[in-house]
Formats: structure tokens, C-alpha cells, sequence
């Protein structure tokens, strides 16, 4: 494991943009695991 | 003989342009003093807000699956509190791949995962120190060679970046071969 770079830069409003779209990505198939294991668990349960 | 008005009012000349001379050195003194306080203080960018990430992992295995443990911490080097805009501020996972073929080597990225981070933190007091851990699972591919580990920080129209590489862990004891199998006789 190597430490690269620390850099401080005026904000790229464009990769703002970017990151919180892939959060919002990521956020949403996590929501949609979560779903998908809930409605197994009510599958078997009602098994 | 001398006249003793003549010598009082010499001295009180030479007093005069003494003090005059005084004052005058003083107040250059002081503009220096000043001016040199100042040009420390631009120089030295004592209030301006100054962050120092760091992001630090390493890989772990557990129940065959390939986990990524990491540490974010953020120190405020500087004199002035930092508030940390949650927009934009993400910490990224990222696989450096193999790409090479029998012509050239050549190794890219893909992104593997975002994550919101300092959540919890919505500033940083001068001199404080802020951390957040977290593992995740990463996906095990054969071209995978390591990960690389971005921190982002916003705040303010200001943007702070580090990253760091992680080094995947072998599949199994370093000097010992994956398949004991392959273990060739009479070297047991």
C-alpha cells in the first residue's frame, strides 16, 4: 500500500457532478439488494 | 565669549532634527515590521483552510470472498474551521486492471465502487483529526492486479484529493503453493 498524491484544487463542478451520480447509482442497488433479499426471506417464510 | 542664546538655540535645532529623525525611524520601523507581518501572513496562509487527507487499506479474505478494509482520515492543518460539503465528497474504489496482450503491457482502471464518507462530520475544528473505517466486498477478477483508493473532500469551492493503492492479498500463505496438490513429492 503507497500513499500517491495530496492535491488541493478549485472544485471541478463537472466530477461533483459525476460522483454524485455514481452515489446515487450505488445507493440504489444497494436499495434494490435489500429489496430483492427482503421479498426471498417472504418467499420462504411463507414456504 | 560666546553669546548663550546662540548655543540654546543651536541644541534645540540639533534636538529638534534629532527627534524629527526619531520618529521618522520609527515610523519606517513600523511599516516594516508590518509590512513583513503581512507578507508572513500571505505566505504562510494562516487562516486559509487547509486539509490534509490521507486514505489508507488493505484486502482480506473471509469465507472465500475478497474484502477491502479501509481507513479515511482527514487532518485540519490549518488555523481556520472546515466545513465539509457532502456534495462531492466521496470516497472511491477503483480496480487497476491488467490489460496487457502479447504486443504491449498496459494497465487501466474501473470503477467498483462510491461511497459517501464523513457523513457524520460536518466540519473539521483547526487541528482536529477525523476518521471514518469501513469494509466492503470487492469483486476478485483474474486481470484485477490492486485497487486504488480515492478521498475526495469539497468544501467550499475547494477540493481536496488523495488516493492510494492497495495491494491484494494472496489467496493463500505467501511461500505456500494455492493447491497443495501441486506440491511436488518428496518435498514434504
Amino acid at each position: 500500500m503507497s500513499q500517491v498524491r495530496v492535491e488541493q484544487l478549485p472544485e471541478d463542478e463537472s466530477r461533483t457532478d459525476e460522483i454524485e451520480r455514481r452515489k446515487e447509482e450505488q445507493r440504489q442497488i444497494e436499495e434494490d439488494s435489500k429489496e430483492t433479499e427482503r421479498l426471498e426471506k417472504a418467499k420462504e417464510k411463507q414456504k | 565669549m560666546l553669546d548663550p542664546p546662540a548655543v540654546v538655540s543651536q541644541s534645540k535645532h540639533l534636538s529638534d532634527v534629532l527627534d524629527i529623525i526619531d520618529k521618522a525611524t520609527k515610523i519606517l520601523a513600523l511599516f516594516i515590521g508590518a509590512g513583513w507581518a503581512y507578507l508572513n501572513y500571505r505566505r504562510g496562509r494562516t487562516f486559509t483552510r487547509r486539509l490534509e487527507p490521507t486514505v489508507t487499506g488493505k484486502t482480506t479474505r473471509s469465507k472465500g470472498a475478497l474484502l477491502l478494509s479501509a481507513v479515511a482520515q482527514v487532518k485540519n492543518v490549518g488555523l481556520s474551521k472546515v466545513t465539509i460539503q457532502q456534495r462531492g465528497t466521496a470516497l472511491e474504489v477503483l480496480a487497476v486492471v491488467n490489460r496487457s496482450n502479447e504486443q504491449k503491457l498496459s494497465l487501466g482502471t474501473e470503477e467498483v465502487a462510491v461511497r459517501s464518507v464523513f457523513e457524520k462530520h460536518r466540519w473539521v475544528e483547526p487541528g482536529e483529526t477525523i476518521e471514518e473505517s469501513f469494509v466492503l466486498p470487492v469483486p476478485e477478477r483474474l486481470e484485477t492486479v490492486a485497487f486504488r483508493l480515492r478521498v475526495r473532500i469539497v468544501s467550499n469551492r475547494i477540493e481536496w484529493n488523495c488516493d492510494s493503492v492497495v495491494e491484494i492479498i494472496a489467496d493463500h500463505p505467501v511461500g505456500e503453493p494455492a493447491n497443495p496438490e501441486q506440491v511436488q513429492p518428496g518435498r514434504r
